[in-house]
């Protein structure tokens, strides 16, 4: 005969302070474990979506990041007429050649000089092409650029550069630039950048030589095949990376919050198991006599040890809903991760993870206190006091 | 009021249920632990701009273009840095980035000048004897000690670093090593001779960049303005900053994730009082009877609240000191630091630290037991005397 579920429920309403403060500490390590293994998830998703499977990147050889790299023009204009390249209605190809730099860029407001409130941002000089191997790119307020010293900047960059908007002046390179346009990447990586004109960016920094192509390949090529070829070729000194692969590094530095959030979890889950059994030992503690009556009722020591199982794993789902539900506050929320700029995304993954951690809280939590509880005495517990 | 009084009371109430006075320690080590760690964590990285960065040290590098690793600073420059007054020394840099051991994994080379370096920067770890033999010999290198072992390299070994790009390679030979760690200039990077790196890699008369020591503090930041207005109409103007403000720019790209261990520290403490709040309700609620024959004995209102809060306090303290003293001694003995793919950075942590961490406890312990003690020191005494659980 099983206890009925109403009973292991009415239990947790009738101690609702003890039972409120248990699932409030469940809440917050479900919550902080949610949050932090959500902000690995999205690093790692950011740089995953960035990367089309149809485009490659084309850097100088050894140039390890676009940063690095210069590319020679001759080689820029060869290799976009390559014939796997697509091209576009007007016959054009489809590639963009790209100047990429990361500068510390200080926000609007900021004084002049004060490099402490500088943050790392890469700014990217494009042609309108870029828009041909960037279809997602769109202009949501405001307009391209159409002068020197105008900017476009990606929507999450105000959350790195407070004040930086349409209207907004940021310093670099050797004159002030105004920002025309905000642009929607769709949670690319190029949301947190500024985007201006290639010419103009080479002549403000003073440099001779963009820094990648961006080709887009017709349907049916194989990206990494390409990309091979292009390296193995006697005709060009370049590296070549299909873009999935090219940004799927920019998510090494999720594995550093993956570790973080897995280590915080476990001691935080590991204070929360041992509040719940405080809890559940005070719960059983004080319904002696009770068990040794449904006890001599015919009720077995497996029936009683589940239903305070039950019991703790209804506190701890109550906590893991509780901490879920506020850690989905925050889902959409800009961060930044030095270059990297991205929004945090309270996903199914992160939550399941969540979920999994209540439920293991909840398990060992309610572990002991059910084995003492189905280990009682009959006669010892009805004599109880 | 007479403290002492309260010590065997309290002592008793905690000895009455040890297993959950067990637990309750066990809860509030484990928080106290994540709370320190959590906070040696930031320690360690704003003091990476305390400790190695420094005013007095400036970084010289082209105003525009490409990034400082790949820059091109004329070797000229050089000579017009050196005579601007107030300069203590100047010594320069070019870098040469070479592939690691691993995949993926590089090999920094830095071409420097013998007779200006240790004017600049502290060779932590090199003895006389190593640098000396560095010094006499045109291929030889001093290696950062994290870089060796990465690389499985030792003292008096010949190694060959492949560049990135371009077929081109550095060989030279280990005469000393220089300390890991975030004291150390030089832990991550392989130093070999200027002029034999600018042969071997066929860039002559280039720099990567300049580090300047200013005499003082005072002087730096009209130093680097010299320098930068000197250059401003040369073919590469220049940019000069002092190295704390280049290393606060570094951290500052970590503003949004240390923000977020601060909070998520403060909710460990959060939870913290929820432990503590929780036993010791759990603890006055079965000892409801006897506050009332307390009371009758003659234990005032504000006896009673004194009596439970120092319960809180001595749980919240003991926990404390448990939880923060192990995270600190973990720190301490360097068992805990960054893999070694993420940087390898060495954690560290203060006495300052714990005794902040400890002190925290008090008030923790405080605001959880008020509530329990407010209800115990407020129960009407015939109510708490009939009261059967």
């Amino acid at each position: 005969m099983a206890i009925p579920f109403s009973y292991s429920w009415r239990n947790l309403t009738a101690r609702k302070s003890s039972t409120l403060m248990t699932t409030g500490g469940i809440a917050l390590a479900v919550m902080a474990f949610v949050v932090i293994s959500a902000t690995g998830q999205s690093m790692k998703r950011t740089a995953a979506v960035t990367g089309n499977p149809l485009n490659v990147v084309v850097l100088s050889r050894g140039g390890a990041s676009a940063e690095a790299s210069k590319v020679p023009w001759e080689t820029l204009r060869t290799i976009q007429y390559l014939p796997e390249v697509a091209r576009g209605p007007d016959g054009e190809a489809q590639a963009s050649i790209e100047s990429v730099l990361v500068r510390a860029i200080q926000p609007p407001a900021a004084p002049l000089g004060d490099l402490s409130q500088g943050r790392y941002t890469t700014i990217r000089g494009v042609t309108p092409r870029v828009f041909s191997v960037q279809p997602e790119v769109k202009i949501v307020e405001g307009r391209l650029p159409s002068a020197p010293g105008e900017i476009l900047i990606g929507q999450l960059l105000p959350s790195k550069l407070k004040g930086a908007g349409i209207g907004a002046e940021l310093r670099f390179g050797r004159q002030k630039h105004v920002v025309v346009g905000i642009f929607d990447a769709g949670g690319r990586i190029f949301d947190g950048e500024i985007w201006m004109g290639l010419e103009d960016l080479l002549s403000e920094m003073l440099l001779n030589e963009p820094s990648i192509a961006v080709l887009r390949l017709r349907e049916g090529t194989d990206a990494v095949a390409f990309a091979k070829s292009l390296e193995d070729s006697k005709r060009f000194t370049v590296d070549a990376q299909a873009e999935t692969d090219y940004y799927a590094e920019a998510s090494r530095a999720s594995v550093a919050f993956v570790i973080l959030g897995n280590i915080i979890g476990l001691i935080m889950g590991l204070g929360a198991i041992f509040a719940g059994m405080n809890t559940m030992y005070a719960a059983m503690s004080r319904r002696i006599r009770e068990i040794g009556t449904l006890r001599a009722l015919g009720f077995g020591r497996w029936v009683i040890a589940r239903s305070f199982l039950i019991e703790s794993l209804l506190i701890a789902s109550l906590g893991g809903i509780a901490g879920s539900l506020v850690a989905l506050a925050f889902d959409g929320v800009g961060l930044n991760f030095f270059q990297l700029a991205f929004r945090l995304d309270v996903g199914a993954p992160s939550l399941i993870r969540g979920a999994v951690l209540a439920s293991l809280i909840g398990l060992f939590g309610g572990l002991l206190p059910a084995r003492a509880a189905s280990r009682l005495a009959i006669v010892e517990a009805l004599r109880h006091v | 009021m007479n403290w002492p009084r309260f010590v065997p009371l309290v002592a008793r109430q905690i000895r009455r249920n040890p297993r959950r006075s067990l637990l309750t320690f066990l809860g509030l080590a484990v928080s106290f632990f994540l709370f320190t760690s959590l906070k040696s964590l930031l320690f360690t990285m704003s003091g990476v701009v305390d400790r190695a960065g420094s005013n007095v040290t400036l970084f010289m590098r082209p105003r525009y273009g490409t990034p400082f690793y790949r820059a091109e600073i004329p070797q000229s420059y050089l000579g017009r840095i050196r005579s601007i007054p107030g300069i203590a020394g100047a010594t320069p840099y070019l870098f040469f980035i070479g592939k690691g051991r691993r995949e993926g994994q590089g090999s920094l080379v830095l071409g420097a000048e013998a007779d200006s370096i240790r004017k600049v920067r502290i060779m932590k770890g090199v003895t006389e004897e190593e640098f000396e033999a560095f010094r006499r010999e045109r291929t030889a290198a001093i290696v950062g000690r994290t870089l060796m072992d990465a690389n499985d390299w030792r003292i008096g070994q010949e190694v060959t670093v492949q560049g990135m790009g371009e077929g081109k390679s550095v060989r030279f030979w280990i005469r000393g090593d220089a300390d890991a760690g975030t004291d150390s200039n030089f832990s991550n990077v392989a130093i070999v001779h200027l002029p034999y790196l600018q042969e071997v890699t066929g860039e002559q008369g280039r720099l990567t960049f300049i580090v300047l020591k200013a005499e003082s503090a005072d002087l730096a930041p009209a130093i680097a303005g010299s320098i930068d207005d000197l250059f401003a109409n040369f073919t590469v103007p220049t940019e000069t900053i002092s190295e704390k403000s280049f290393l606060s720019t570094v951290i500052g790209g970590l503003a949004d994730a240390l923000k977020a261990i601060t909070i998520i520290g403060y909710l460990t403490l959060a939870a913290t009082v929820l432990v503590v709040a929780n036993t010791v309700a759990m603890s006055i609620r079965e000892r409801t009877t006897e506050i009332g024959m307390l009371r009758t004995l003659g234990f005032g209102k504000d006896m009673l609240l004194w009596l439970v809060l120092s319960e809180a306090v001595f749980l919240a303290v003991v926990g404390a000191v448990a939880g923060s003293g192990s995270a600190w001694g973990m720190f301490e003995a360097k068992l805990i630091h960054f893999p070694k793919d993420l940087g390898g950075l060495e954690l560290r942590s203060n006495l300052g630290l714990l005794l902040e961490s400890i002190l925290l406890s008090i008030p923790v312990g405080l605001l959880a037991g008020l509530q329990p003690a407010w209800h115990a020191s407020r129960l009407p005494i015939t109510e708490a005397l009939r009261h059967a659980d």
